[in-house]
């Protein structure tokens, strides 16, 4: 599709000239003015010739210069009737030539809505996929509240991390009990430039490390500890298309770059990091056993909380 | 009879193709308003405002002192507040909350790493007029909007807001590695909201 439509443009480049200056001749005012001028100037053209010629034969007859009245307005009429027994006689050709003018125009219209056709299909795919991958979100992690006590204004909770790696809910948790029902989760966010988000090159990064409560500061807060077999913390644990763009093959390699990226902010910027700082969203409302909450990553930046329905 | 029958034939053809034409023109006519139509939401995804612009002005003997200006959509600056904090990383919490077709952040408090939120400073007094938060003020807002977003503030700082479907906090504070090398003295850093709900920090 995309060569026939290469090959119609082609066409097109070379019959749209046409066309316009044929939709012009015809259809604007300016062009009509033009056409009838040119017509005139034909006109005035062949009674010139004929008036000089008529000139010649008076000189030589009369031998005066100065054609009378009567002989001037009977070359104009001559004339004029001359082109329109020229006109009536190639009737034929003309009609060839005007229609021949009406495909050429019609030919260019097809060819240029058929572009524009193609042109606005390709234009809506791609201005979907922005809005699709500006409008992803990521889950970072699930929080279930397991147990909430007025009396003593404590809550318990688990902690579940979302793993890219195998796109599931770390079976392993990290059950935690806090003072307070206003529950922080402290995360590292790194926001790329829109433009990465938009053409779906990568996405933006959340890794929590810390609980905190309205009653609990950061400073005493609970690190996130969770673990995998090789005593690495979940929270660590991404797949390294995660990290697409940044060139990092080895784990080790990703830590380091990302800790590089939270300290060093022109070496970020330069791997397309717009942002990163650390957020922790966190529930408002009153809570209960039971709820549970998931903690996104909004591909536009930043973090949200919602309760899992 | 042969001609008329080719004519016929031509003029069939000619005729499908001017229909088939037609259908291309009033679909492009759509496209060109699916078009807008997703223009205009990446316009709105890609929305941000800055409720908040902040300089961390001195950090001594486990204190810090920071500079807070708050802004309307306008981006023009509708108050401002020094604060001096124990602690070494400052904390914005925002109440964030759906309205219309977006999220919409209301700076609720300031604290640090040392103080509890609870123990924060709430700021809506700091950007308060006449009952309504001035950071969410733009010119030429319909009274639907300003009376909604009246009565949701009214809410969210009487506390009550058990009854407000969508809302949640959302704090953000700069990365220790900042704070530890005080690359946040005397810097700006703007805090935008996004209509999707996320907050971000980022240095000017």
């Amino acid at each position: 599709m995309d060569k026939s439509l290469e090959i119609l443009q082609k066409i097109n480049w070379f019959i749209k000239p046409i066309s316009d200056f044929i939709i012009f001749i015809f259809t604007t005012k300016l062009g009509i003015i033009l056409f009838i001028l040119s017509i005139l100037f034909f006109l005035w053209l062949s009674v010139y010739n004929n008036l000089k010629q008529r000139k010649l034969i008076y000189k030589t007859a009369t031998n005066s210069t100065k054609i009378p009245l009567t002989d001037f307005f009977a070359v104009i009429t001559e004339e004029i009737i001359k082109i329109f027994t020229k006109i009536i006689s190639n009737i034929t050709v003309l009609i060839v030539v005007l229609f021949l003018m009406l495909a050429i125009v019609g030919l260019s219209t097809t060819f240029t809505t058929l572009n524009n056709f193609f042109t606005n299909q390709q234009k809506i795919k791609e201005l979907s996929l922005v809005v699709k991958n500006l409008n992803q979100k990521y889950k970072v992690a699930k929080i279930e509240i397991l147990e909430f006590n007025p009396r003593t204004d404590t809550t318990k909770l688990n902690v579940k991390f979302f793993d890219y790696a195998s796109n599931s809910y770390i079976p392993k948790n990290q059950t935690i009990t806090i003072p307070g029902h206003d529950i922080y989760f402290l995360t590292y966010v790194m926001n790329f430039g829109y433009s990465e988000i938009e053409n779906g090159e990568n996405i933006n990064i959340a890794i929590p490390y810390l609980i905190f409560s309205e009653k609990l500061a950061q400073s005493s807060g609970i690190h996130l500890n969770l673990k995998d077999d090789d005593g690495v913390p979940y929270i660590f644990h991404r797949d390294t298309s995660d990290l697409y763009g940044v060139q990092i093959d080895t784990y080790n390699k990703n830590m380091k770059q990302i800790i590089e990226y939270m300290n060093n902010p022109n070496i970020a910027r330069k791997a397309g990091i717009r942002s990163s700082y650390s957020a922790a969203p966190h529930f408002v409302k009153a809570l209960r056993a039971g709820q549970t909450f998931v903690i996104w990553i909004e591909q536009t930046g930043g973090l949200v909380i919602k309760q899992d329905d | 009879m042969r001609k008329l029958k080719n004519f016929l034939i031509f003029l069939i053809i000619i005729s499908v193709i001017g229909v088939f034409l037609y259908f291309i023109f009033l679909k492009t006519e759509t496209q060109l308003e699916k078009i807008e139509k997703l223009n205009d939401e990446i316009a709105l995804l890609k929305t941000e405002y800055q409720p908040i612009k902040f300089k961390v002005t001195h950090r001594q003997n486990g204190q810090t002192t920071v500079l807070v200006k708050f802004f309307n959509l306008e981006s023009q600056e509708v108050g401002k507040q020094e604060f001096t904090l124990k602690g070494t990383i400052v904390s914005f919490d925002f109440m964030v909350v759906q309205f219309d077709n977006g999220y919409l952040a209301l700076p609720y408090k300031i604290f640090t790493d040392e103080i509890e939120a609870v123990s924060g400073i709430e700021l809506y007094q700091f950007y308060e007029k006449n009952g309504f938060p001035q950071t969410l003020f733009k010119k030429d807002a319909s009274n639907d909007y300003n009376n909604g977003v009246k009565a949701l503030f009214d809410k969210i700082k009487s506390g009550n807001i058990n009854d407000i479907e969508n809302i949640f906090g959302s704090m953000v504070q700069n990365n220790s590695s900042v704070v530890t090398n005080n690359r946040d003295i005397d810097q700006w850093f703007k805090i935008i909201s996004h209509t999707a709900g996320g907050i971000e920090i980022i240095e000017e």
